[in-house]
Formats: C-alpha cells, structure tokens, sequence
C-alpha cells in the first residue's frame, strides 16, 4: 500500500556564500579549534517549517499557496531529493515527478535516443524503454522528428516529447507542479486523457497549483502553505 | 536510511544501476563526435604532437636514445592525460550533475561513474595510436598487454573512490576545484612521466609517495617491459581500499547535504 508519512519536516536552505564555502576558513578552525572562523551561524532561509503530513493510499491532494509558500520544496521533499533538515519522512510507492519533463535530455541527442536517456535518469532499464518506445513514438505524434536532434524542435515539440516519456510508465506517486499545459490544442486534449489516467491509476497525486478550481477539480484533498506552514487542510469533497 | 541501506543503494550503481551511468557516458562521448570529424580522438592527437615534440627535444636533453625514450615517454604521456582529465572532470562530476541531483533521486555514485565510464573510454581512443606504436618499437608482448589491462582495470578501482572524495569536497568547497587543477599541474613535473626514475639521483621521496607514479608503473611497465609491477600493485590496491572506505564515510555522512550544496 503506497503512503507519505512526514512528521514535522523541516527544511533550511543553507547560505553559501564565499566566506561559507571557503575551505582556507573551514581548515583554519579545524587546526585552531574553530576560533578564527567565528561566525559559526548558519545562514539559512527556512522552505518549510515542521510539516506534519499523512497521506493514505487514494488520496489527491492539492497543495495551494503564494510563491515561496513551501510548495516545490514540499515536493521535493516527497521526491527524496531534499532531506528534511529536521523531522523525517517515509514513503512506500513508485514515485514518478513530473516536475521537469525534459529533465537529462540531451539537445545534441535524437528524438529516439534522448527516449532512453529521459527513461535511465527515471530509473528504468533500457530492456523496459525498448517496449514501449513505439507507443512513446506514437503518442509523442513526432514521427520522423524523433531521427532529428531535439535541438531542432520547438520548444512545444520539446515538451510533447518529455510529456509522452515521463507518462509513459505506471507510477504510485505523481508529483507535479501545475497542471502541464502541453502542445496544441489537439494534443493538449490527448495529454489531458492521459494525464487522468495517470492519475487514476495511482494511488497518490501530489499536485502545486495556483488555481483553486483546478485542485477543486482534480484533488479531494487540499493543503494550504504559507510561510511553509500548513494554514488549512480539508477534504473537498466533504467541505462542498 | 541507515549505513547499510545507503552502502547497498550506492553498490546497487554497478549492479541494477548500471545501465544509467553507461548510456548517460556513452551519449557524452556520442556528443563529442557529432560535428566533429575525430571527436575524442583530438585528445589523442594533441597527446601525440606532445609525445612528438617533448621527445625529441628531452631525448636530446637528457641524453637518451630516442628508440627508447619514445615508446616510454608515449606511455606515460597517455596515462598522465587519462588520469588527469578522469580526476579534474571527477571532481567535478557532483556538481556537474547539480541539475539532476536537485530533481531526482538517484545514487550519487550513478553521477561518479558517468564521468569514469566516459573517460575510460576516450583513454581506449588513444591506445589506437599506442599499441602500432608499440609494435613497431617491438616491445609490447602478449602476456605485457594483458596485464596492462588488468593494471588499468587496478587503477580504476582506486581512482573510482579517489574521484568521488574529491567531487564531494568540491561540492562542498568550490575553492577546491582550482586547487586540484593546479595541484595536477605541479605533480606532472614530480612523476615520472618524462624523465626516468633513475635519473632522480637518490632523491626517491618524490616517487614513493607519489601514489600517481604507481598508476604509471601499473600500465607502462607491462607494456614496455613486459612483466607485472607487484609492489606497485600492492600499493594501488591498499590505496584503493583506503579510498573506497572513505569515499563510502563521505557521502553517507553528507549524503542529506549535498543537494543544498548544488
């Protein structure tokens, strides 16, 4: 059963400015102690700050707030990307993040190479891309592009191609940061059908949006962040 | 996730994760031929016109006939330029995988490997000039060739970790990264790359902690002189351990720092 247990996560982003990164100052206070290097102090920016979070299997939940409210970071945090600087968090599940669709892409690359190249960064094996590179070639609807180096394709093209890999496999746990308006209006449709099943299939969303009626619409859960401080958590279903 | 959970997830990179940091190097050196005629055979070139003028010109200088200097002098300048290209783009490989680290979660030894797997494999671009070279000077024997491989293959095992030390360092300390650039610089005139050690005079201190001249023995010896450079081996393969165990120490105990650090 997939689930995201965090308990009072937090997270500070460390300043590392010059006299922080400097290894002359860090190596100095070793030897002397650390009296030279005096101001010990972190300098940080807190992202987030004690979350307690328990999603259950089935939930979609919806993450509302301003910018620099903790979203992204909060997602980041389920991604396994960033450690809580304190607290902890455990998750079980596949988690798939469609934070960045053409993430380890290459642009020199083909349409057809840069499918394995976006699969192995998700952590597939290639036996499991070449079963399903067809199907990724066809909703893709890139056709002879996909010989071409992806430096060649719109920025459009681009994203259509980093949509039809990353969806391409069945995930647990979805992240996603907005609702991926994708390609033309055509394809936009088919990427919607999609991106429902997707999200039907799994058992948990994790979706940041700025829109209300798109989390209203999408999740039965909605979690609101200010200051990266849950303010309100409620489910939609229930409150309508 | 504790010591043992993170040691497996990491040894996993050669296991089940393999084909990440093999396809991922594999499409760099795809990258350095697109548009370009030779690709990573520049490098080899630029090390043949090195080997060409510094040995004829130190041939002369330190009274050496050339028969023999040159396939000694083209050894160790190919090895050098391996080891030096592997361990100044490792060091970098944390931080040139920033983008990635801060979007997905894979082991960080997945980001090491890319970077070795990729030079390791424009090291065997030059051997295309090496070996006929070799041939023709008639010193390369069968069982010397074979060997070499296997010292290669021995200092890989310490470099590896080597490279991952450092790509923590300098993730950490970003003044680290020139250090090691001009730290490589100073110790190409203390190896023995273009001079012999012999010709040291007794001053045997530059050689025996010099863990860079035993990479060089590992490789040039069987190739040259056809035999296995135990001691050398010996050496390589504690330092190898050593490494291995605190490259391990390193990233468990930033294993949660490193993405702030990117």
């Amino acid at each position: 059963m997939s689930y995201i247990n965090a308990k009072s996560v937090t997270v500070d982003y460390p300043i590392l400015d010059v006299s922080r990164r400097s290894f002359k100052k860090d190596a100095l206070s070793w030897i002397t102690g650390g009296n030279v290097g005096n101001n010990t102090k972190h300098l940080s920016v807190r992202a987030l700050d004690a979350i307690d979070l328990n999603v259950k299997a089935g939930e979609k939940i919806g993450l509302l707030g301003h910018n620099g409210s903790g979203k992204s970071t909060l997602l980041k945090v389920i991604a396994g990307v960033y450690y809580p600087t304190d607290g902890h968090i455990v998750s079980s599940g596949k988690i798939t993040s469609l934070l960045d669709l053409t993430l380890g892409m290459e642009m020199e690359a083909t349409g057809y190479e840069n499918i394995f190249l976006r699969g192995v960064i998700m952590g597939l094996a290639p036996k499991t891309i070449k079963k399903t590179v067809n199907d990724i070639a066809e909703f893709s609807g890139l056709g002879d592009y996909l010989k071409l180096p992806i430096r060649t394709y719109s920025s459009g093209m681009l994203v259509r191609l980093g949509f039809s890999i990353s969806t391409a496999f069945p995930a647990d746990i979805i992240l996603m940061d907005e609702w991926l308006g994708v390609g033309d209006a055509k394809f936009q449709e088919e990427a919607n059908k999609r991106l429902q099943e997707m999200t039907d299939n799994a058992a948990i969303l994790v979706l940041a949006s700025h829109s209300p009626d798109l989390i209203k619409g999408t999740c039965n859960r909605c979690v609101r962040l200010e200051h990266g401080k849950i303010v309100e958590d409620y489910l939609i279903g229930a409150s309508a | 996730m504790n010591l043992a959970e993170f040691f497996f997830r990491e040894l996993n990179v050669f296991v089940g994760g393999r084909h990440t940091w093999a396809l991922l190097s594999l499409q760099d050196i795809k990258s350095r031929y697109r548009r370009s005629v030779i690709g990573p055979f520049w490098i080899t070139l630029t090390s043949i016109f090195f080997v060409a003028g510094l040995g004829i010109v130190y041939a002369r200088l330190l009274g050496l006939n050339l028969k023999e200097y040159l396939p000694y002098l083209a050894t160790g300048i190919i090895v050098w330029t391996f080891l030096t290209t592997l361990i100044s783009e490792g060091a970098n490989s944390l931080i040139g995988a920033g983008h990635i680290i801060k979007q997905i979660q894979l082991p960080y030894m997945t980001h090491v490997m890319r970077i070795v797997c990729r030079n390791f494999i424009v090291f065997l671009h030059s051997w295309v000039i090496l070996i006929p070279l070799l041939i023709w000077y008639g010193s390369l024997t069968v069982y010397g060739f074979f060997v070499a491989i296997f010292g290669i293959f021995l200092s890989l095992f310490a470099l590896t970790p080597l490279v991952t030390i450092l790509a923590v360092l300098c993730a950490r300390y970003r003044d680290v990264v020139p250090m090691i650039g001009s730290g490589l610089q100073l110790l190409f005139f203390v190896t023995p790359v273009m001079w012999h050690p012999e010709q040291l005079g007794g001053l045997t201190v530059v050689i025996r902690y010099n863990i860079f001249s035993y990479f060089i023995d590992l490789v040039r010896e069987p190739m040259l002189n056809g035999y296995f450079p135990l001691h050398s081996a010996e050496i390589v393969f504690v330092f190898g351990v050593l490494c291995w165990g605190i490259a391990f120490l390193a990233l468990f105990l930033n294993r949660k720092k490193i993405p702030y650090w990117l």
